[in-house]
């Protein structure tokens, strides 16, 4: 509160010189690159330290994904769907011979990865496969 | 009959025709004019038709809607008032209290301090008091996903040079005659952030809120229009091709950590600006915890939509003909362009200049637009221009980092201008 008391040595009067105007603008840039350089540098370095966390913790519940050829009968992915996406993968190959040799989930819970989902699936929409 | 006749007559001395005048129908056509962009060509319709009728009211003779203000002869007119009087003592009176004759008791003499009027006049208390633009920043807050700005946070930056915008436009309107004040709250139209815009000339310029909200939010719905040319000026062909890394997933608590941040950093720098980013930042808090569902929908729903109601309305009151039918109106309106445009070649720019020392990962220069705010619209303006060039490149999530750092941005700069230029 102390701080709103004292004289402020960045002001403007009310009809400023271009001078006094540029001075006063060329601070302001500084403070709000000040302030979200600083945000920036930051959350580069918390990032780091996040991603960093989140390996040491994927690799300790590390779980290997099912793999078809691996997976005894009864295991695995339910052969109806395994069916299903070789149908799709049918559909999508236009009848060219293809082995599906692995199949793996995807977790499509988060934001981000939604987003490229979709975009994936624009891109796979608006051309047909060679 | 000729009773009937005279009443019908002395009816009509009731109504308010007689009170109408040139500048109230000139400003009808103004209110038509916006309510048809809003309804017909989709600008903004959740700000400009509250904005446009409340213009309508403010130039009517209303009844109970708004303050009555006093008369240019000092009178006040017909309207029932409820005064909140405060006794002071004389001493504290300009004029020097007569003197009590004996034997009479002292006469009370009071100040007016607020004179109330009518439901507009409580209502508008929320621009007049500042709560408004921070509960709209709620709201922005719990629907904005900051994702994309942590998990690249060199877009931050962006958002930062978007703000060139604010500052070339604030010298342009000093030297067209403006005073400081106002030109801050002329500049930050060029943050395309509509409350924060709000926030700002509340402060610093009361008399300009009406013109200027009403070039905020006009302009932010013109972004489509005012910002492809310049990103295309700006850039090469190959330069609007250029396709980003995939952003990583970013982890909740990486979100709530940057919440945290955001507040404590930003308050500590421009504390004239905490209720907008503490605001921000608990919408988004409330957001990213996950255990608020119910407190997310209010500030997503309810909370927002009231507010817009209220504040559109009450920023279209002070559009009165009188003070808004003035050159410096025109002079704002012109000065929004100026200033959308500077701040998208300034965020444009910034990216050009950011690759020089990134050549491994460089930005798509087109993403350094969206830093002007105008969450979502600019974002999506990047995306657009940058599938024009190359039609499988998608920079919409890009280009979220620094839309999103642009309403972090404004709201520095704001608190900046009202820290120096508001005491």
């Amino acid at each position: 509160m102390h701080a709103l008391l004292l004289p402020l040595a960045v002001s403007l009067p009310d009809n400023p010189n271009l001078w006094d105007n540029l001075r006063f603008q060329t601070t302001g840039i500084l403070v709000v690159f000040f302030a979200l350089g600083s945000l920036a540098l930051v959350v580069a370095l918390s990032g780091r330290l996040f991603v960093a966390l989140e390996k040491r913790q994927a690799a300790a519940k590390a779980v290997p994904s099912p793999d078809l050829r691996a997976a005894p009968p009864g295991e695995g992915v339910p052969p109806e769907i395994s069916a299903v996406i070789a149908a799709a993968v049918a559909v999508a190959l236009a009848g060219r011979p293809f082995a599906v040799r692995r199949v793996h989930l995807v977790q499509a819970s988060e934001q981000l990865r939604a987003w490229s989902v979709e975009g994936r699936r624009q891109i796979y929409a608006s051309h047909k496969v060679r | 009959m000729h009773q009937i006749l005279s009443d019908f007559f002395d009816f009509f001395k009731l109504t308010a025709f007689d009170q109408l005048t040139w500048q109230m129908l000139v400003m009808w056509g103004v209110a038509i004019l916006l309510l048809y962009l809003a309804v017909r060509k989709g600008f903004e319709p959740l700000l400009l038709v509250p904005i446009a009728f409340g213009a309508l009211l403010a130039n009517l003779p209303t009844h109970g809607v708004i303050t009555r203000e006093f008369q240019a002869n000092g009178m006040l007119d017909s309207a029932i008032l409820y005064v909140d009087t405060q006794t002071v003592p004389s001493a504290a009176v300009e004029t020097p209290a007569p003197a009590t004759p004996p034997g009479e008791s002292a006469p009370v003499r009071s100040r007016i301090d607020r004179i109330e009027g009518g439901l507009y006049d409580f209502i508008a208390q929320g621009i007049k008091l500042e709560l408004f633009p921070p509960l709209i920043f709620l709201g922005v807050g719990a629907l904005t996903d900051f994702g994309p700005l942590i998990a690249n946070p060199r877009t931050l930056l962006l958002g930062a040079a978007a703000q060139a915008g604010v500052l070339i436009t604030f010298i342009g309107a000093n030297l067209l005659g403006f005073t400081s004040r106002q030109a801050a709250s002329i500049g930050i139209i060029g943050g395309a952030d509509g409350p924060t815009a709000i926030f700002t000339a509340t402060k610093l310029a009361p008399e300009l809120l009406g013109a200027i909200a009403v070039a905020a939010y006009t302009y932010m719905a013109l972004v489509p229009l005012i910002q492809p040319p310049i990103m295309r000026l700006l850039t090469s062909e190959k330069e609007r091709r250029i396709r980003m890394k995939s952003l990583r997933t970013v982890s909740r608590t990486e979100k709530l950590f940057f919440a945290i941040l955001v507040t404590v950093v930003c308050v500590l720098l421009v504390p004239d600006a905490s209720a907008l980013i503490a605001m921000l930042m608990l919408g988004n808090f409330l957001r990213e915890c996950g255990v608020t569902e119910r407190l997310l929908k209010s500030a997503q729903n309810e909370i927002i939509n009231v507010v817009t109601i209220f504040l559109g309305t009450s920023v279209g009151l002070t559009m009165a003909g009188e003070s808004f039918l003035r050159p410096q109106t025109l002079m704002i309106i012109g000065l929004g362009v100026v200033a959308f445009g500077a701040g998208t070649a300034g965020g444009v720019l910034m990216a050009k200049l950011m690759n020089l020392f990134s050549r491994g990962n460089p930005l798509n220069p087109l993403i350094g637009s969206a830093g002007v705010s105008a969450v979502p619209m600019a974002a999506r303006v990047s995306h657009v221009e940058g599938q024009r060039a190359d039609s499988s490149n998608y920079l919409l999530m890009h280009a979220m980092g620094p839309n999103v750092a642009g309403v972090i941005g404004t709201a520095v700069i704001a608190g900046y201008y009202i820290s120096t230029l508001g005491r």
